[in-house]
């Protein structure tokens, strides 16, 4: 059958929308970072050993510190000043400068289900990338409104993470993870679990038993969900993840004193009260104080991620009197009926 | 321009003053933009800043102070004491008296109640900042790669204390 010439402007427009349609979203696979979930499986199935730079920016000045790290049959050794170690199912274990072992967490202690971040993500489908420690890599990249956040490379051999770099709003790295040195496959045996370290892992807390389960939301903007709650002495530590970046919420009963503040740290406003934010080499750190108590809020996010999250946080009561003011307030409660 | 303050405790018609804002600034605990306010007010308002001096005196000075236990019985005799009715033949001079030693265990309770009990809630605290960032990786670790999550740990912080 013979085409009429609106009918072939016809076809071919829509053969042109298909094209370029297609075209443009052939890079880009519509799903979660799942690379990291393949560096995760990767990381605990593969035997290698290595040396890993860490990079992070401080306020001007970029830092680094190189590792020694070692995998067997699930287990990691990170070997820095401080010595951090990962068993399988889940115990990690902290030696400080060369002192004995402490468990800060118990193998039996699995945080909820972590949400798998597809929707907030956009991950880019693995292509060609650089050699990194001279293996062959693949690189993708984590997008999030159009923005770059991060870059990835997995070893094209066995998805093990081999590189990744986290990248600001104005596309400058601010953090970074190499290895510099990689032996994958080696002999290396799994690191041998200490015999008998300190205890001081938390302990899990259920939501009914806290004074406040308002202040534990189970989510937060920004598509942050609750993981779990534990505690250790008199610090309340409340898990969130959005399936690719994790945030800690630290409370604790008391008044932040600016004298204890390391100077070095940027002024922020959260909700009602300034805080005060730092860089630490797996992200950022954000330290406030409001209605008598005190914030920790710890987090490898992005800081705008990080500042959405904890100023949804719910408002804490009022401004709590001070010292001086509980003095007054008590005596004129205690006088006034007798005056 | 305001600074934020709008009279504080002072008397009616007197200009702004900082009143108990004095007290949360002293603990930080004023937000950034009323924390700038009133030092602005400060420098201007020698009444403020004079007050302001008187504050952080008394804080150290009530902050010196040993923590009392009460002795036994001490709330239980006051509360009996409270329960008494007043006798109508209790002459004023006795009534003057009886006021004075109880606004004096009053005061005294106040103060128990406040340096014993109140106050630890709102304890300075410093939080452990290496320990609470080791027990962010540790927990963050657990079913995510472990190398990127687990290996800044490996590295002491400081923030130039």
């Amino acid at each position: 059958m013979k085409l009429g010439v609106a009918g072939t402007a016809s076809r071919a427009l829509t053969a042109l929308t298909l094209l370029f349609g297609v075209a443009a979203s052939a890079p880009a696979a519509a799903t979660g970072p799942a690379p990291l979930e393949q560096a995760r499986h990767a990381a605990e199935h593969t035997a290698f050993e290595g040396v890993v730079e860490v990079r992070w920016r401080d306020g001007g000045v970029t830092r680094s510190e190189r590792l020694t790290v070692e995998a067997a049959e699930g287990a990691l050794m990170v070997r820095g000043d401080n010595r951090v170690m990962a068993q399988p199912a889940f115990g990690r274990l902290i030696s400080h400068r060369g002192g004995g072992w402490e468990e800060l967490w118990l193998p039996s202690q699995a945080p909820g289900p972590r949400p798998d971040g597809a929707s907030k993500y956009r991950t880019t489908a693995p292509g060609e990338g650089p050699p990194v420690a001279g293996r062959p890599t693949k690189v993708v990249e984590i997008h999030r409104n159009g923005a770059l956040l991060e870059r990835i490379l997995l070893d094209t051999q066995t998805d093990l993470l081999l590189a990744r770099d986290q990248f600001d709003a104005q596309g400058a790295v601010v953090r970074s993870l190499a290895f510099q040195s990689v032996k994958v496959g080696s002999s290396t045996s799994p690191p041998a679990e200490p015999r008998s370290p300190a205890h001081h892992a938390p302990r899990t807390v259920a939501l009914a038993r806290l004074a406040s389960p308002a202040a534990a939301p189970e989510f937060l903007a920004d598509g942050y969900q609750r993981m779990g709650i534990y505690r250790t002495g008199a610090v309340q530590h409340v898990l969130y993840s959005d399936g690719m970046y994790d945030l800690s919420v630290f409370e604790q009963q008391g008044r932040l004193r600016q004298a204890d503040v390391p100077p070095a740290g940027e002024r922020l406003v959260v909700g009602a009260a300034g805080g005060w934010r730092y860089a630490w080499p797996g992200g950022q750190l954000v330290v406030w104080s409001t209605g008598g108590r005190v914030y920790t809020a710890v987090s490898d996010a992005p800081a705008d991620q990080v500042l959405a999250a904890i100023r949804s946080l719910p408002a804490a009561p009022g401004r709590t009197l001070s010292l001086l003011g509980k003095v007054r307030r008590a005596c004129q409660a205690l006088m006034e009926p007798l005056s | 321009m305001t600074n934020g303050f709008t009279g504080g405790d002072r008397g009616f018609g007197a200009p702004a003053h900082l009143g108990d804002a004095l007290s949360a600034l002293l603990d930080g605990e004023l937000p950034p933009p009323v924390e700038q306010g009133a030092r602005a007010h400060l420098a201007g308002c020698p009444a403020c800043a004079g007050e302001l001096v008187a504050v952080d005196q008394a804080r150290r000075w009530v902050r010196s102070l040993p923590l009392v236990e009460p002795p036994f019985g001490f709330y239980e005799r006051m509360l009996l004491d409270r329960a008494q009715p007043t006798a109508a033949a209790f002459g004023a001079r006795s009534t003057l008296r009886r006021r004075a030693g109880l606004a004096a265990l009053g005061a005294a309770a106040a103060a128990v109640t406040v340096l014993g009990v109140g106050s630890p809630s709102q304890a300075p605290v410093n939080p452990a900042v290496p320990r609470l960032i080791e027990a962010h990786a540790t927990s963050a670790s657990v079913g995510a790669d472990l190398l990127s999550k687990l290996a800044p740990a490996g590295v002491p912080v400081s923030f130039g204390r």
